[in-house]
């Protein structure tokens, strides 16, 4: 093999452009630094995160999409067969649960990947200081990909019953931007959560194990089951409160042509990302501080 | 080079200084801990599907200190197309200050201001590299490795090619990094660097004298002619070429030394690192006469002749030390900077009269048995986050140049390491003479051990190591065990557990299955920890000792079955 030319055509042109300053107190900015860098890192991130989920197990990947089948026959089967829970409207209740099931698990993939993921790459921030944040961020590709197999798993049952008895039951139009705002919605809220709870639970193990009962009562108080219409009157004000209602109905109205969500849910939402982004961030900068000038 | 890039300031170090404290929280887990009835070591165990991973914690024993100061108010300033050696002891605070001119770690006073891009190729970024379970290939791994420390992926995803050219590894893309060690990793990190057209290139790899290295070479060279500031780490003389136009000396955090090199440089100060490198500064007083020492001095000149091959002359002074002569060398370094005799181009020139040239191409004298000095000091959280008891403020005061700490760690583990090798290899004298090689062997490598984990498994993985190689080589050579045996090893080699009968039984088995029973039953390790120190798989590590036990049962007597 030959020996490789050293760079020398760069000559004139050599003046210095960009000028880096590092200094004890870096502007978010620049911490946050070139964002195709950050992306690049979140990318490589994220693929980790998937990898090591379903590493060792005898199916591999092929827990992607069986992982989403046996949910959803097992929540059909419970809640559509014995509970006999009604989605509202004559569609049937697998397309309901499935539809509804696509902005949950994508929210419950990446909070569970943003709140592990500082610990997951702890060795790799141990090594080399960088910013936590693009490990958060890139939590948000497990949450897409799973996102993704329910939204081909919807398809294929709507596609069963376009076949049986004729109706696709999702439509497709203008309203279905709304579909990304919730996912967007329910994306923010991830990160958000990731970037409290990631420092902290790499402090307590407690915190780990609570919040796993958390995500569960939050998934119990949110419409993915059941519809907001279908509940109890005096409990009704929990599930139009909760920050996660807008994003899921905002799915639904989209895919399904459901009812749009309650103004009050939309402010609920919205509202709770105000407070509690700029609050999580500054948690997570601060802690990020405190870390790199730690032994 | 042009006149404005090279009179333009590159970078400027601006009073910077880097502390670091011991973690807070460590408090709290502390308390809860105590309140749950936990033991530490059990917070960290993961659940059913989560790697382990063990937190790297200080001993709860230790005392939590206050922060510590590992770079203090360094300046300096320099314009393009400069070459500049940071050299000083272990702990001077050489990579912390180079990982803070790279943006790796951020000062806690002061600033650094640097001009355009900036390429770090620093060794601790080979642990970045994506390996492991979760492995991925080089051609997503070095992109990460760059976007980590803000150069553009893409970049080095479009130079793939060339960066395996540089390496010489043929489909570096597809190669996976767990497959290379720490040192091939870094030496990859440092090619994909000298890729990306830095403006500021900054390393601690060495730079060895194989065809690898003198592509480097070439390639700095190169930038240095195209305008680029060239910042190394330097732990010798031979990477230190291309030669350095500026040589600045770091001792605890402080710059000593600030000499530029023109026609009468610093070979001393070079020199002198070397030796420090080897044995640690002040290693220089006469150790106490110990029993278990040979007195003769005999036993280290052997190493010595082995050293001398390449450029690990700090390893004779610590044969010498250890056998009874020391030299006192205590000098300042600047003094060494303005009266070193010949200065670094003699040592430049020196070495070139030992190149010698075979069909056109450059041929470097052999190195040392251990390659390159792959040392890496460091204050990252990493490096620092363990301090183990006793033992490990030994090694620390012994990689400062500490005789009684030396001393210390040579009583504590002579007679386990010396019994190791007698009953691997059977053979008194040899014993002796390789516990003695490998103890020195450690003491010459000791910046770059790792103070967090026990020393004696990296002592014990240097012995069993070499007396397998040894009895490997009397085999090849034909000599027979059973003569050796007839001399006899001095009383206290033979333990209760390894009488007579069972050291000859031990001579009949293999040399692998021997180490893996003196390791596992005389030194106690298990499987797993006999499997790190000799590289094995754990299921070879349990066939040899199952196999090894059963061929001892064998060979003993009846009423010996137990051991």
């Amino acid at each position: 093999m030959a020996d490789v030319a050293p760079p020398l055509s760069r000559g004139e042109g050599r003046v210095a452009k960009k000028v880096a300053v590092h200094s004890p107190r870096r502007p978010f900015s620049v911490r946050l630094g070139s964002f195709r860098c950050q992306l690049c890192v979140a990318g490589q991130m994220g693929r980790a995160y998937l990898r090591k989920y379903y590493f060792g197990s005898y199916l591999g990947l092929l827990w992607l999409p069986f992982a989403p089948i046996l949910d959803l026959f097992l929540g059909a089967l419970v809640f559509g067969g014995f509970l006999g829970v009604s989605p509202g409207g004559d569609r049937p209740y697998i397309v309901f649960l499935v539809v509804g099931s696509i902005p949950w698990h994508f929210f419950e993939r990446t909070t569970h990947w943003g709140w592990r993921s500082l610990q997951y790459s702890r060795r790799l921030f141990r090594v080399v200081p960088v910013p936590w944040l693009p490990a958060i961020i890139g939590a948000a590709i497990p949450g897409a990909v799973q996102a993704g197999m329910y939204s081909v798993i919807a398809f294929f049952i709507c596609l069963y019953y376009k076949i049986t008895q004729g109706t696709f039951y999702v439509s497709f139009g203008p309203q279905t931007v709304y579909a990304l705002v919730g996912l967007v919605l329910l994306m923010f809220y991830a990160w958000t959560i990731g970037m409290i709870l990631g420092p902290l639970v790499n402090m307590m193990r407690d915190i780990r194990l609570t919040v796993r009962y958390m995500l569960r009562f939050i998934y119990l108080v949110t419409p993915v089951l059941y519809s907001v219409q279908t509940l109890p009157e005096k409990y009704q004000p929990i599930a139009v409160y909760n920050p996660l209602t807008a994003p899921i109905e905002f799915v639904r109205y989209a895919l399904l042509q459901m009812s749009f969500p309650a103004t009050s849910s939309i402010l609920a939402s919205l509202a709770g990302l105000v407070v509690l982004t700029p609050v999580a961030l500054l948690f997570l900068t601060r802690l990020e501080h405190a870390s790199h000038a730690q032994l | 080079m042009t006149a404005s890039s090279s009179e333009q300031i590159m970078l400027s170090v601006e009073h910077v200084s880097k502390a670091y404290s011991p973690p807070k929280y460590m408090r709290m887990k502390r308390f809860f801990a105590r309140f749950g009835g936990l033991q530490l070591d059990e917070l960290d165990d993961d659940d059913d599907d989560d790697e382990i991973v063990k937190e790297e914690e200080p001993d709860p024993t230790t005392e939590i200190g206050g922060p510590r100061r590992v770079v203090s108010e360094v300046s300096l300033e320099s314009s393009g197309g400069a070459h500049i050696a940071i050299v000083g002891p272990p702990e001077a605070g050489k990579t912390v200050l180079l990982k803070m001119i790279g943006g790796i770690v951020r000062p806690t006073n002061g600033r650094v201001v640097v001009r355009g891009r900036v390429a770090p190729a620093l060794a601790v970024l080979s642990d970045a590299l994506p390996s492991g379970k979760f492995e991925t290939s080089f051609a997503r791994g070095l992109p990460y490795i760059a976007a980590l420390v803000g150069i553009p992926p893409n970049l080095v995803r479009h130079r793939l090619d060339e960066i395996a050219d540089l390496v010489g590894v043929r489909n570096l893309a597809q190669s996976v990094p767990a497959r290379f060690d720490r040192r091939q990793r870094a030496e990859i990190i440092l090619a994909m660097m000298l890729c990306v057209d830095p403006d500021v290139f900054l390393t601690d790899v060495p730079i060895g004298q194989d065809a690898f290295g003198e592509r480097c070479r070439h390639r700095i060279e190169g930038l240095l002619r195209a305008g680029c500031l060239v910042l190394t780490e330097a732990r010798g003389k031979q990477s230190l070429v291309p030669p350095p136009d500026r040589v600045i000396r770091l001792d605890g955090g402080r710059i000593v030394a600030d000499e530029r090199v023109v026609a009468h440089p610093a070979r001393d100060v070079l020199d002198q690192e070397e030796r420090a490198a080897g044995r640690g500064e002040g290693v220089g007083r006469e150790l106490p006469a110990q029993a278990d020492v040979p007195a003769d001095g005999e036993r280290a000149s052997v190493e010595d002749d082995e050293s001398r091959t390449g450029s690990d002359e700090g390893a004779a002074v610590v044969g010498d030390a250890l056998g009874s002569s020391v030299e006192v060398r205590n000098q300042e370094s600047h003094s060494a900077v303005e009266h070193g005799p010949p200065g670094f181009m003699g040592a430049v020139q020196e070495r070139e009269r030992r190149v010698t040239r075979v069909d056109g191409r450059r041929v470097h004298p052999p190195t040392g048995r251990n390659g390159p000095d792959l040392s890496q000091r460091s204050h990252s959280r990493r490096a620092m986050a363990g301090l183990w008891g006793r033992e490990a403020s030994w090694v620390h005061g012994a990689q400062g140049g500490s005789v009684p700490d030396l001393e210390a760690l040579f009583r504590e583990h002579w007679p386990r390491a010396h019994r190791a090798a007698f009953l691997v290899v059977q053979d008194a004298a040899a014993a002796e003479d390789i516990a003695q090689k490998a103890f020195l062997a450690a003491i010459r490598a000791l910046d770059r051990f790792d103070r967090r984990r026990p020393f004696g498994p990296w002592l014990h993985r240097i012995v069993v190591n070499r007396a397998i190689d040894w009895a490997r080589a009397r085999a090849l050579r034909a000599e027979v065990g059973g003569e050796a045996l007839a001399e006899r090893p001095a009383p206290e080699l033979v333990v209760d557990a390894y009488s007579e009968p069972v050291a000859a039984a031990l001579a009949a088995l293999a040399p692998e299955h021997r180490a893996v029973i003196v390791l596992g039953h005389l030194l106690e390790y298990t499987p797993g920890e006999i499997a790190d120190m000799l590289e094995l798989p754990r299921g070879t590590v349990n066939s040899r000792l199952r196999r090894g036990l059963d061929r001892l049962r064998e060979e003993l007597p009846e009423d010996e079955d137990d051991d």
